[in-house]
């Protein structure tokens, strides 16, 4: 059910992973993070095709937060930044971030060790918490080779997963 | 050895130094969960500062680069986990039930010698990986990335079930972009030198990895290989006089 992943030693942070399904209040929820009170970061499931893609993304949010270069202002915002390879901010949190009907979405959590916020953040979500296994019935390999510009020959060699990760974190200095 | 100690504890206590180059350091640990492999670019503190972090950037930039240029052109490369340039550390995946070039070679060779087979068998055997190693070599060129340290060492065979394993291209450390036919000869100059030097018995596998190299990267081929000649005749460095 829960997909929790300890990311970089010097961060002493862990990133917890839900997926949800059948949400009421994706519009709610959505103003709640953007305001800051709701201190989690929402993912649209449809361009993620596996989990290590958040982790891969968070990571990179979080080194950038402790060494104090962060491109957008928020932890929330960073990731949603950093899972998408275009340098345009509001075309990435458009892209990656929810949308106000959707219904279907990630939410992930990075907490100090020790902190469990994660029962308090998911009271919000009005929906259905389902296993993270699940995930790969809503990503859309299409969409996703599309927004990542990976071709098939590049496939041959190398899994989506880690073509994907290895353009997030050469973004900020590739074009691909 | 106590700043050593120092250094694998800022990486995670299960980070151990496996190996040490003229530029970086390689550790080998889990991190975020998957066997990975740290590459460390020290300070060199006969270097102004300024210059030695600029330096370090690029070249960092440009190693990540190249691995990610050769995925896409459909070159095996480990995957990237982490870039970071205030820690001076690439952190990429550690390539699983891996073997280099090198060992297989050397290890065949001594089979060979072992089983009484001579050098005719030993290139029968070795001649398929050769090819392989010149197909890669050939996209690589044909997609302007230039290696710097084409090496027996820094190529990797993995089995992935098949007749021919997959071979897998690493430390772009000294790799760079570049369409230019001299840095090409010059990549394939390094490569002929390595295996004269580590593979003196078997050195005729160059022949048949250019020969599928040409296969491969059949545009500038010919350039190539008449500017390898002239490598071949003054060195890997261009003469400077006048």
């Amino acid at each position: 059910m829960i997909y929790k992943a300890e990311l970089d030693f010097d961060c002493h942070k862990s990133l917890s992973l839900f997926l949800l399904k059948d949400v009421q209040n994706a519009a709610e929820i959505r103003e709640m993070v953007t305001k800051g009170t709701l201190h989690c970061c929402v993912i649209k499931p449809c361009l993620i095709v596996h989990p290590f893609q958040i982790v891969i993304a968070a990571n990179k949010a979080v080194i950038s937060k402790m060494q104090d270069r962060m491109t957008t202002r928020t932890l929330s915002t960073e990731i949603l930044y950093n899972l998408s390879i275009s340098r345009n901010i509001t075309q990435s949190l458009m892209k990656f971030g929810i949308g106000e009907s959707d219904k279907t979405m990630l939410v992930s959590i990075i907490e100090e060790a020790g902190e469990n916020r994660s029962e308090i953040i998911l009271s919000h979500f009005k929906g259905v918490l389902c296993p993270i296994e699940e995930l790969c019935n809503f990503s859309d390999e299409v969409l996703i080779k599309m927004a990542y510009k990976i071709k098939d020959s590049e496939l041959e060699v190398s899994s989506l997963t880690d073509s994907i990760i290895t353009r997030i974190v050469t973004s900020d200095f590739t074009s691909v | 050895m106590a700043d050593d100690c120092v250094k694998v504890g800022g990486l995670g206590s299960n980070f151990k130094l496996i190996k040490q180059g003229a530029e970086a350091k390689l550790y080998k640990g889990i991190y975020l969960g998957r066997p990975t492999i740290v590459k460390e670019r020290f300070k060199k503190s006969y270097r102004h500062v300024d210059l030695d972090n600029r330096l370090t950037k690029e070249r960092m930039k440009s190693e990540a680069r190249a691995i990610l240029k050769c995925k896409a052109a459909g070159i095996c490369t480990p995957a990237l986990y982490l870039v970071d340039f205030e820690r001076r550390r690439i952190y990429m995946e550690e390539i699983q039930n891996s073997v280099t070039v090198k060992d297989y070679v050397a290890q065949m060779s001594e089979e060979a010698v072992n089983g009484d087979a001579d050098t005719g068998d030993l290139l029968m055997k070795l001649n398929p990986i050769a090819q392989e190693i010149g197909r890669v070599l050939g996209k690589l060129h044909a997609n302007n990335i230039i290696h710097g340290d084409l090496t027996t060492s820094n190529m990797l065979l993995v089995n992935n079930g098949k007749d021919i394993p997959t071979v897998v291209l690493i430390d772009f450390g000294l790799s760079h972009v570049e369409s230019s036919i001299e840095d090409k000869g010059v990549d394939l100059y390094v490569l002929e030198r390595a295996l004269i030097s580590t593979h003196a018995n078997v050195d005729q596998l160059f022949q048949v990895i250019l020969s599928s190299y040409v296969e491969e990267n059949k545009k500038q081929c010919r350039e190539i290989l008449k500017k390898l000649d002239e490598v071949r005749a003054r060195g890997r460095k261009r003469t400077m006089v006048g």
